[in-house]
């Protein structure tokens, strides 16, 4: 929940490194395409066929009345686009919110989607489909079809809209030549979250919507006219919007890579206003200044090896001397990239044993992951600058270690840690208030035993928070295993016992880790359960089972156990693209609330470890009995917080973004992934460049 | 190699046998007036750029190294894989031009004629200063290391379809448009990307038509590879392949001129 940390550091620009690519596209248009006010790329109400770069990511704020919206955009792909939106009426009264006696005006989730079908070439426009308030209640339900075709300055579009933005019926729906079912369509979303498929494309007719994006000679002033498709007659708020044109005007300027400002005079008769911030975490790259040189060690035999090693980012386990090798066991903490990790232990290793081979055996919980192998002379070589990077590459031998190869320290058989970080934890668009946020001091305490046995607590003391305001929503239509977070939440507020759990690791066979838990294993839940995944060495896959037998927690952390149980586990398996990043992990089993069902993950990694993802949940639980949203889904961003410091970490924070918190689909939130730990033995080794060994 | 007219070939050749911490010595040829000098040991990069006469700028040497030939030859074979794969395009400009073999021959017969060189192109700068910032770059010269001083050029080689390669002048603000337009006399069949190889080895992909179109002026002494029509998008991943490969040859490392007329 680094959120607002985040977004203070991509303000001050500090994302602004060149990524140090072999190949870049360099065009004249350093000022990109802009942002519509429903997030995404486009003109001002309507969509384009434009795309950002991989990995673009933008937070919007647009105020046209009676609606603001607040949007998250994301382009994992040059030809996917999605969208978070957060709309807020402010003619009409949010419900739920009033029942809570808050004055808010209707808030209404929304997720688009764009995908492109044809690139722009010299002949061809780009041509994409969309759909807006996908799964959503349907507020702003709109499928489109849209081309875009740039001519120097100038970006004309043209496209066909279905649904609200195509109210205006210029023609008659093409589409329905294919079937009666895309005659009318029903707008009945229900719960919201379904997708409302028979709704897609429908209708008995169609608008035209278009305009022209045009750069003007004033640098990063971009003007935009456009003939919007919606005539606002089937709006929620029509009532509140009069309509005396369909060409609606607008301007943005490019202040700098990171900000836009929008304003427009819309319907002939509305001025509108925005800003638009965003940047390419697909490249962002800081240089790593604040690291420490390599440690060199002094002369002389006696000096202890280990600080330096901890010094340069390993966690030392054991360190093994024959005459012929040294071999290191332990973690590696500090470098995201594997390859300058190895290194700078490697070099150590062999100033401090001269004239044997040096092996370094990466451990989790001393269960051995991944061995790399690495001759003397190729590290003499290395220290004396003899070898370029593909000789130093095929120089280091990579296998899978054997089992015999657990180590443990018999002088460190107790092993203690403690830390404590200011963390900021909040919610958006809730209820209660807009912002719900929790300041507090996050402290995380573990003794290991044998380094394969783990106590561990974690705990949190509230700094500021305004949690006195969360109200338990009697909305609970299954067991109520998700629903009363609020009520953990508030009830903790002061002090939570997060965690107290014990865990004890173990590598079974060459390929098969588990480990077995016991204790509070997540604030919710108590009890105990175990994991065993097969990850074979060297491969891009893994597969796992973990099985649980949870109680839920009282309220007050400090406290017992309530009636409620269930027996909860899945199988899983993941998959991961090495040349695209993509990931894919699905599982399937029994969740929180007893059902039973299916979770899809799919998440995209970039070269510099943002990684950007969505997850949907399916159980046996009906859409009604579920509630509000049908169906457990979200995304997510995992970023790497070395894109924002200028020393290495292997620190991450993740942004999950859930449209609402219900019962089915609950997973346990468990401490440890094996799937995730393994990781590392898989096919692309985590070596970003072999010229930062020893970096 | 041959000497091109204008280019100075420097030379560095260790003492036969010589061992890493033995006394060596190294010869320095320019213009075929050799200079030696003693060292202790093999020189590094760093050393290289202080010992080298006043009138030789660095950033004119290329650096040729025997154990890089071997991956710059799997690097064509690759190149020469993905053309012979590149399957069939719909796309409108690719549907007027109908002898498609005939662009991938002269596809491959541009990658194949051009042997590899062993450039090294992990640096970006053999400047003294920037390679003591820099402990892993500085690296120590071996037996076999060739330098050569590409003078400074005022020409812009070109490669395409049409034309095979071309000689142009170069002109401060043209952009590869601009060059092409020497070259490819069809809007029809120019194509919307060229690739920029800059005499350091820097690759841009930079566009050419009116939707992408780039103005950023290009270097002297670049080579430009227009993707020809025919064979797909001109971000194809054979054509991104020539062009890695390209970045490995140099004008300058030709020995013949003009060295277009090889193919």
């Amino acid at each position: 929940m680094k959120v607002w940390l985040i977004l203070f550091l991509l303000s001050l620009g500090l994302t602004s490194g060149a990524y140090s690519s072999s190949l870049t596209i360099q065009n004249d248009w350093d000022d990109r395409d802009t942002y519509s006010h429903f997030g995404g790329h486009g003109l001002l109400q309507m969509p384009n066929a434009r795309f950002g770069e991989p990995g673009d990511f933008a937070v919007g704020w647009q105020r046209i009345a009676p609606y603001r919206y607040v949007t998250v955009s994301v382009s994992p792909f040059p030809w996917l686009e999605g969208t978070v939106r957060y709309a807020t009426q402010e003619d009409r009264a949010y419900a739920l919110a009033a029942s809570l006696g808050v004055t808010q005006g209707n808030k209404d989730k929304g997720i688009d989607l764009k995908l492109r079908l044809i690139e722009e070439d010299v002949w061809l426009p780009q041509v994409a489909v969309g759909i807006r308030d996908l799964g959503g209640t349907g507020l702003f339900g709109s499928e489109y079809l849209v081309a875009s075709k740039r001519t120097g300055p100038f970006d004309w579009t043209l496209g066909l809209g279905w649904g609200l933005i195509g109210t205006q019926s210029d023609l008659s729906n093409p589409v329905k030549i294919f079937g009666t079912r895309f005659d009318s369509r029903t707008a009945q979303t229900g719960q919201g979250g379904t997708f409302a498929l028979d709704d897609w494309f429908a209708g008995e007719n169609v608008a035209l919507f278009g305009g022209i994006s045009a750069r003007s000679p004033i640098s990063g002033l971009t003007a935009k006219v456009e003939l919007d498709g919606n005539d606002y007659s089937q709006d929620a708020s029509r009532a509140s919007i009069s309509v005396r044109s369909r060409i609606n005007y607008g301007l943005v300027y490019r202040l700098n890579p990171y900000f836009d400002l929008h304003v427009g005079y819309e319907r002939g008769n509305t001025l509108s206003s925005g800003v638009s911030m965003r940047t390419q975490f697909g490249r962002s790259y800081q240089p790593r200044k604040r690291d420490p040189n390599p440690s060199t060690l002094p002369d002389g035999q006696s000096v202890d090896i280990i600080p330096y090693l901890e010094n340069d980012g390993f966690k030392v386990d054991l360190i093994d001397i024959t005459s012929r090798e040294t071999r290191l066991y332990g973690e590696f903490t500090r470098y995201p990239d594997q390859a300058q990790g190895l290194g700078r232990v490697a070099l150590l290793v062999a100033q401090k044993y001269p004239g044997t081979d040096v092996s370094v055996i990466e451990n989790y919980y001393g269960m051995p992951l991944a061995q790399w192998n690495i001759e003397q002379d190729a590290l003499e070589r290395r220290r004396d600058r003899d070898l370029d990077q593909h000789e130093l590459g095929s120089s280091i031998q990579r296998v899978n270690p054997s089992s015999s190869n657990r180590a443990r320290s018999p002088e460190r058989d107790w092993h203690f840690e403690s830390r404590i970080d200011p963390d900021l934890e909040q919610g958006f668009q809730g209820p209660e208030a807009p912002w719900l946020y929790r300041l507090k001091l996050s402290g995380m305490a573990e003794a290991r035993f044998r380094e394969t046995s783990s106590l561990a607590a974690q705990t949190s003391i509230s700094l500021i928070d305004n949690y006195d305001q969360l109200v338990t929503l009697d909305t609970a239509t299954m067991p109520p295993v998700r629903t009363e977070a609020r009520t953990y939440l508030r009830e903790n507020r002061r002090f939570s016992l997060d965690r107290l759990q014990a865990t004890h690791f173990g590598r079974l066979t060459q390929s098969v880790y588990g480990q077995l838990y016991a204790g509070h294993l997540e604030l919710m839940f108590t009890g105990y359960g175990g994991e065993v995944v097969y990850a074979p060495f060297n491969r891009p896959w893994s597969v796992g089972i973990d099985l649980n037998k949870v109680w839920k927690r009282d309220y007050d952390s400090l406290k017992g156990v309530q009636d409620y149980q269930v027996v909860t586990g899945h199988l899983t398996g993941a998959y991961n693209f090495t040349e695209s990043g993509i990931s894919v992990r699905t599982s399937v089993g029994r969740y929180l609330a007893g059902d039973v069902g299916l979770t899809l993950d799919l998440s995209r990694r970039f070269e510099n470890g943002f990684q950007v993802g969505v997850w949907a949940t399916k159980t046996d639980v009906s859409a009604a009995e579920f509630g509000e949203g049908s169906f457990d889904k979200g995304a997510y961003l995992s970023i790497p917080f070395d894109l924002f410091t200028a020393e290495s970490t292997r620190a991450r924070g993740r942004i999950a973004w859930r449209p609402m918190l219900r019962d089915g689909g609950a997973k346990l939130s468990r401490m440890f992934d094996l799937h995730s730990v393994t990781r590392v033995r898989g096919s692309d080794a985590m070596i970003e460049s072999w010229e930062r060994f020893g970096q | 190699m041959m000497m091109r007219a204008g280019v100075v070939s420097i030379i560095w050749c260790g003492v036969l046998g010589a061992g890493l911490s033995n006394a060596s010595s190294f010869d320095l040829v320019l213009d075929g007036g050799a200079k030696t000098y003693s060292t202790s040991e093999y020189p590094r990069l760093s050393d290289l750029g202080r010992l080298l006469p006043s009138q030789v700028p660095l950033d004119g040497l290329l650096w040729l190294r025997s154990s890089h030939v071997q991956q710059q030859a799997e690097l064509q074979a690759s190149c020469v894989s993905d053309i012979t794969n590149v399957g069939f395009s719909v796309l409108p400009r690719d549907l007027v031009v109908r002898d498609k073999e005939a662009v991938r021959r002269s596809l491959l017969r541009l990658v194949e004629t051009l042997a590899p060189t062993g450039r090294v192109l992990e640096y970006g700068s053999l400047d003294p200063v920037d390679l003591d910032a820099s402990d892993f770059l500085d690296r120590r010269l071996r037996d076999g290391d060739v330098f050569v001083w590409a003078e400074k050029s005022e020409l812009v080689w070109t490669w395409d379809y049409f034309s095979g390669w071309r000689e142009q002048a170069h002109r401060p603000v043209n952009s590869a448009w601009h060059y092409s337009r020497g070259v490819i006399k069809s809007e029809a069949v120019r194509g919307d990307w060229a690739y920029v190889i800059a005499p350091s080895g820097a690759l841009h992909l930079t566009g050419l038509s009116g939707h992408n179109m780039g103005s950023n002026p290009i270097a002297p002494g670049s080579m430009i590879f227009y993707p020809p029509p025919g064979l797909g998008r001109g971000d194809h991943r054979a054509y991104g392949c020539i062009a890695q490969y390209l970045r490995t040859q140099h004008p300058t490392l030709i020995d013949a001129k003009p060295w277009w007329r090889r193919q």
